[in-house]
């Protein structure tokens, strides 16, 4: 979801500038000659599939990625996420330059949190548990984004309950799809290359210096 | 690309590429004079209409003209009583928001024609009927302009491989002198 201007007061959009810079500097860190390729076809699919449009009754919505990208990146997903969403503002005027901040926020912590959640039980399932692993992880980072969206439109004035009702259901589809697609290409991955799953935590790095 | 993984990814980035054919996601406004009334539609990037879509609008100054909603087609119409500029703010209420502006130009010279005879009531008449041609012109010029094409996705993902590939010298060099 690309937050426009004008809706969310100064507070909101400076807070969630600085936090999603600090967040930016320490992906940034955790990137190496490694990793790097794996950061770019994740950012370049997180940037394709939100032109990817999902009718949904009268409205529609698009695909975020956002439970992949984050299970494969960890730290990473926020420069990732943010190159993306920059170019999405860019070029096609989604979102805005004040609400950059905040929009990796709503896009990269649902991200994070599906890390921590499903990472480590990515790297131990085979077979059709890698499925459910990733359907799981693939489902829980868009309820996350949603609940997370609607949290910061509050701050911008809207009745919570409404609002947070509202996304919810709009994307309850994206949620279904999103899983589909997260429990393939986890179990793709886990059969042809299980280390695309390391990576993302800052102990590791901690580890090797 | 020996690599089986990168060789899929690849392929895959490019189907969706070539299947990103709708907008992507966004609210839209467009608004014109017809006769008398301002009419203005709202719709969704992918051109579906914008229902119960709360609509403000301002005028030069900054007062308050109208309130309302769009229409199950996405439709609002509100009669100017001024010919000033006008600015038209549609919220989503759900993150979108988008503002356009109808310069006074746009509205007619007479802006109740009814009540004025001789040489305006002929203004009024032909300022209804162009207006009639031209806008639905205007809508889809509006909406050729937003389009996103395939250029654009791909102009993009190369603008992320460049400042990656940037990033990865930058990391060399700085593990280099290291």
């Amino acid at each position: 979801m690309h937050i426009a201007e004008g809706i969310l007061p100064p507070a909101v959009l400076v807070g969630g500038a600085v936090v999603a810079g600090a967040a930016v500097v320490v992906g940034l860190r955790r990137i190496d000659d490694e990793n790097i390729v794996k950061v770019s076809v994740l950012s370049s699919a997180f940037f394709v599939a939100s032109l990817i449009h999902i009718p949904v009754g009268p409205a529609s919505v698009h695909l975020l990625m956002i439970g992949l990208t984050g299970l494969l990146l960890g730290w990473m997903v926020f420069p990732s996420v943010a190159v993306a969403l920059l170019l999405h503002v860019l070029m096609f005027g989604f979102g805005g330059f004040t609400t950059l901040g905040v929009n990796i926020l709503v896009m990269g912590l649902p991200a994070l949190c599906t890390y921590c959640a499903f990472n480590s039980a990515a790297q131990r399932f085979d077979g059709t548990w890698i499925f459910v692993v990733g359907f799981a992880a693939g489902s829980f980072s868009v309820l996350l984004g949603a609940i997370m969206l609607s949290a910061i439109l509050v701050t911008g004035g809207e009745a919570f309950t409404a609002v947070a009702l509202a996304t919810l259901l709009a994307h309850i589809p994206v949620m279904a799809i999103e899983g589909f697609v997260t429990g393939w290409a986890v179990s793709f991955l886990r059969k042809v290359r299980p280390s695309a799953f390391e990576g993302g935590l800052l102990s590791t790095l901690a580890a090797e210096s | 690309m020996r690599d089986r993984f990168l060789r899929v990814a690849v392929a895959l980035l490019a189907w969706g590429t070539l299947n990103a054919s709708a907008y992507a996601h966004g609210i839209h406004l467009f608004a014109a004079a017809k006769g008398d009334v301002i009419r203005g539609k709202v719709t969704y990037s992918d051109g579906k209409p914008a229902v119960s879509i709360d609509i403000t609008v301002s005028d030069s100054s900054g007062e308050l003209v109208a309130e309302l909603m769009t229409d199950e087609l996405g439709v609002f119409e509100f009669t100017p009583t001024e010919r000033v500029r006008h600015s038209i703010v549609a919220d989503g209420g759900d993150g979108h928001r988008v503002e356009f502006t109808l310069e006074a130009a746009g509205l007619p010279a007479v802006t109740n024609p009814a009540t004025v005879q001789g040489n305006s009531d002929l203004e009024a008449l032909i300022h209804e009927a162009v207006s009639r041609q031209i806008n639905p012109l205007r809508e889809q010029l509006d909406v050729h302009d937003r389009q996103v094409r395939i250029r654009d996705v791909i102009g993009g993902i190369g603008y992320i491989v460049g400042f990656m590939g940037l990033l990865a010298i930058l990391k060399t060099r700085k593990g280099k002198a290291a």
